[in-house]
């Protein structure tokens, strides 16, 4: 009889292609970032946006170093908001996040905001999975009141999947009821 | 994000010899011997056969049981091989039979020395035989032999005596291929026959599990035997996998998959390895559960902007939403007539546990113990429910009856979640924590009879119960 596996039928599904540019490697060349680091040297997210105007396509990522740590990212393009326990409200404090967050969005129509929501390993694995995914469309409602356009965000949850923070207290699953922001230029 | 699907060697699938029966089966249970007889019995067999089952398998794999049923019967096990070249095939068939028995907390395991002459299947049925081991304390005892057959195939043959009515319980003949794998086959149908014959009810011993197995990053869906040997790997991925569930006929599993950046919920046709996208929808796709029929699925999209449950093809038509009410509704379940969901929702301010009608309808509330109960499952005869209940700090499972409506706590937590049911309704697998790691539990219904399958180097979770082989 035979006892080998059938055999292996890769069976590929790119269901969600979405492509994207790292940080590192936006841009057509170097002289057009440059310029746009001269004209963001300092001041107010909100200012530093208007400084770059919408009318250039020059190929560069407005996601620049200076802007996302002006607007709470880190160099990764990547944030987080933190909940409170059965509290699926994004908290006051995220206000500034959100803004900065809604204006460079409305300003490049094609960057893309993916939210990620988390849980703590607190319940079930499927309820966990719902409550990640409230806590990320808690994060897309509040952009989309600040005008973003729909096709900009996409959410999905992890659930309890995939914790920052492996321990049992209560400091660890704080750590753990989160929505991750990742912002990405696409390709133009 | 890469995932490689596979088609899983399953012996369900590819045949199997049908047994002949040697005797006419009659049905017939023994008597009960004096419970601290049988205890200390049941304690020396339970050192004796865990040690023959750590050395005997060198893998990693480990289980442990805890309690026992109201009654065991002692039984009496030796496996003859005729000549050497099958004795390793017998001593597999003789390990993995005990264990199976043993497992189940309905059997004490008498250590038997080899015979002379060696105890067969063809020993004449004298009074003085049924004497000498009722005598030596076996209610029950399995006279077998295993020899070569002249095409280098290899047969077991055994016949079940019962030693306080002197009676011939029937056997069977089961030949085949002489590799481990198959006499670990043989093994689990040979405790499925005893089981049957000694307590009434079918054996699950050659049923499959599927579950999901953690290790460094890695996760991989792996279909093994009841006792969680010969695991054979259906999909491999870096991402997360979870909420596996057999299709009614055994052929399909669906599940959760997390390998192209999302959840996205699959059917999984194991003997091809095909597969086909069930929901892939804006947000996350998640949990699904089949109908009686197989035809349908229950899901939960959040597609609309909250996590509600939806009904669906399996190849993803058809798509109809049947819950409207709250944030989260999920972890859907099919009431056994398949006219009602049972469903977790956070409706009421917590997560209890609702029922609807698959057609639609009000939704009404099941669950009113504690202040979290969530993933409801049914018994395949319909008649119990399991969930998963917090109590104080700890997630447990509970089954309830839904005719009396009884609840009772079958486990301890503190993090058990994902129950899935035998295909004989009496016995619950779930994932459980166990030293910090992630490990399988199994629990009879009465809460009485525990097992936990663990392994050393990785994590197991997320199990389902496949159904009795064709």
């Amino acid at each position: 009889m035979n006892r080998i596996l059938l055999p292996v039928s890769l069976v590929c599904l790119s269901l969600w292609g979405c492509s994207s540019v790292s940080l590192d490697q936006a841009g057509a060349g170097g002289a057009p970032i440059q310029s746009r680091e001269s004209a963001i040297s300092g001041g107010q997210a909100s200012s530093v946006l208007s400084k770059q105007g919408t009318g250039s396509d020059l190929g560069a990522s407005p996601l620049t170093p200076d802007w996302l740590k002006s607007a709470g990212y880190n160099a990764q393009g990547e944030a987080s908001i933190f909940f409170e326990f059965n509290q699926p409200q994004v908290k006051p404090e995220y206000q500034p996040l959100l803004s900065a967050t809604a204006d460079m969005l409305k300003s490049n129509p094609k960057t893309v905001l993916s939210v990620e929501g988390h849980a703590d390993e607190r319940g079930t694995v499927e309820y966990n999975l719902s409550l990640g995914q409230r806590r990320s469309d808690a994060v897309e409602q509040a952009l989309r009141l600040l005008g973003v356009r729909e096709d900009q965000i996409k959410t999905m949850s992890f659930g309890e999947e995939k914790p920052r923070s492996l321990g049992h207290t209560e400091a660890d699953y704080a750590q753990n009821r989160r929505a991750d922001l990742i912002l990405k230029a696409a390709r133009p | 994000m890469r995932a490689t699907p596979h088609a899983p060697y399953n012996e369900v699938m590819t045949g199997w010899p049908s047994p002949l029966c040697l005797a006419l089966p009659r049905s017939h249970s023994p008597g009960p011997s004096s419970a601290t007889h049988a205890w200390l019995i049941s304690l020396l067999m339970s050192i004796v056969v865990l040690f023959m089952t750590h050395s005997a398998f060198a893998q990693s794999l480990r289980i442990d049981i805890t309690g026992v049923g109201d009654k065991q019967i002692p039984i009496a096990l030796p496996v003859p091989a005729a000549d050497p070249a099958q004795q390793l095939f017998a001593e597999t068939v003789k390990e993995v039979a005990m264990a199976d028995l043993f497992r189940t907390g309905a059997f004490s395991l008498l250590p038997v020395a080899p015979q002379t002459p060696p105890l067969t299947e063809a020993v004449p049925q004298a009074p003085e035989l049924f004497l000498r081991w009722r005598t030596a304390g076996a209610d029950a005892l399995v006279a077998s032999s295993v020899r070569p057959l002249p095409d280098g195939r290899v047969e077991l043959r055994f016949r079940l005596l019962n030693t306080i009515k002197s009676e011939d319980l029937g056997g069977l003949v089961l030949a085949t291929a002489p590799t481990t794998l198959d006499a670990r086959r043989s093994a689990h149908r040979m405790a499925d026959f005893i089981y049957e014959k000694l307590t009434g009810e079918p054996g699950f011993f050659s049923t499959r599990l599927a579950f999901v197995r953690k290790e460094k990053g890695r996760q991989v869906l792996v279909i093994a035997d009841s006792d969680g040997e010969n695991a054979q790997p259906a999909l491999r991925s870096d991402e997360p996998i979870i909420s596996l569930t057999w299709s009614p006929d055994g052929t399909r599993l669906a599940y959760v998959s997390f390998e192209s950046g999302k959840p996205v919920v699959y059917s999984h046709e194991l003997a091809t390895g095909k597969r086909t996208v069930v929901a892939n929808y804006r947000g996350s796709n998640s949990s699904p559960a089949w109908s009686p029929d197989g035809q349908t699925l229950a899901v939960t999209l959040t597609k609309d902007g909250s996590s509600q449950i939806y009904i669906t093809r399996v190849d993803g038509t058809g798509l109809r939403r049947l819950t409207q009410s709250g944030t989260i509704n999920t972890e859907p379940t099919f009431s056994s007539d398949g006219r009602q969901v049972f469903f977790t929702s956070d409706r009421g301010g917590s997560a209890q546990i609702y029922r609807i009608p698959t057609e639609g309808g009000t939704a009404e509330r099941v669950s009113f113990n504690g202040p979290f109960n969530a993933r409801p499952v049914v018994s395949p005869d319909g008649r119990l429910l399991a969930f998963v209940s917090r109590q104080d700090s700890r997630f447990r499972i509970a089954v309830r009856n839904l005719s009396t409506n009884e609840e009772i706590l079958v486990s301890d937590g503190p993090k058990d979640d994902s129950p899935s049911f035998s295909p004989s309704s009496r016995w619950i697998i779930f994932s459980s924590r166990i030293n910090g790691r992630d490990a399988l539990s199994a629990v009879s219904t009465d809460g009485k009879v525990r097992t936990r399958i663990s392994l050393d180097t990785a994590g197991i979770r997320n199990p389902a119960w496949g159904r009795f082989p064709d």
